[in-house]
């Protein structure tokens, strides 16, 4: 890919918005404790501003950031799906022989990722059914 | 083993079922206080899977399968996405008006998340540099 000014001006708004995201994401965290609608107005903004740039750049549909994004989705999953693949069973084992109590933090993550894997092979499904050459 | 005994066919799908009923198990299994008997399981699924692995030349996963892999991934962490950019600032919202009490379990699925994007987010970056 030969960069052109309209890449190297678009690749602002995605970095820009990636940053407000967190931000947002910060502020929810930190101030949710003691300013919870302080808070919240504020990641509305901060988000809101992030999606506002996508909106008037039209950008976030460029095909080679699309690709990287599903990529890194893959990637994602896939290493989280690895991870839990070996730490779940284990906890599960260590909980059997009375070596781990299972918490409601790690009763919370486990739902988490089951929903999540739920949601991924359903969508999976879904998606190899209707790609599925006649 | 130098000669194909089953397809790749049946291959991807024993390697399914055996992830599928594999997990289930476990999480099932754990759910109703039998934790060994469904780790014997999720093992037994896993050696389902290699030796299905091992019964076969031809590869098992075909370009079909990675795009339908990449793509569910990438929708599966959109909706998730937007799902908990809605819920968790709504629940903050009505932790702030005194109507939802955080409990260890719902913070650690904010947690959960938090790190499940940031890993996505490094990721992204990773693979937009190297390119």
């Amino acid at each position: 890919m030969t960069p052109t000014e309209s890449d190297s001006r678009g690749s602002i708004v995605p970095l820009a918005s990636g940053l407000l995201s967190g931000l947002a994401a910060l502020l929810l965290a930190l101030l949710s404790q003691s300013r919870p609608l302080v808070a919240v107005g504020g990641y509305v903004l901060l988000i809101g501003t992030a999606g506002l740039g996508f909106v008037i750049t039209g950008q976030g549909s460029d095909r080679s950031e699309q690709a990287d994004r599903i990529g890194a989705a893959d990637v994602t999953l896939a290493v989280v799906g690895i991870a839990s693949g070996a730490v779940f069973p284990g906890l599960v084992l260590a909980a059997g022989l009375g070596y781990f109590r299972w918490t409601p933090v790690a009763a919370g993550i486990a739902f988490s990722v089951a929903g999540l894997y739920a949601l991924y092979g359903t969508v999976a499904l879904g998606q190899w059914l209707r790609t599925r050459p006649a | 083993m130098t000669y194909p005994l089953l397809s790749p066919v049946v291959v991807r799908r024993l390697i399914g079922f055996a992830v599928v009923l594999g997990s289930l198990a476990l999480a099932g299994l754990t759910i109703v206080s039998r934790p060994l008997v469904g780790v014997a399981a999720y093992v037994l699924s896993l050696v389902v899977v290699a030796a299905a692995l091992l019964q076969t030349d031809s590869p098992v996963f075909d370009e079909r399968d990675e795009t339908v892999s990449k793509e569910a991934a990438s929708r599966t962490l959109t909706v998730f996405g937007v799902a908990s950019a809605v819920v968790f600032p709504a629940l903050t919202v009505a932790w702030g008006l005194d109507m939802f009490e955080w409990q260890p379990w719902s913070s650690a699925i904010g947690v959960f998340v938090a790190v499940l994007y940031l890993t996505y987010g490094a990721f992204t970056v990773a693979i937009g540099s190297r390119r």
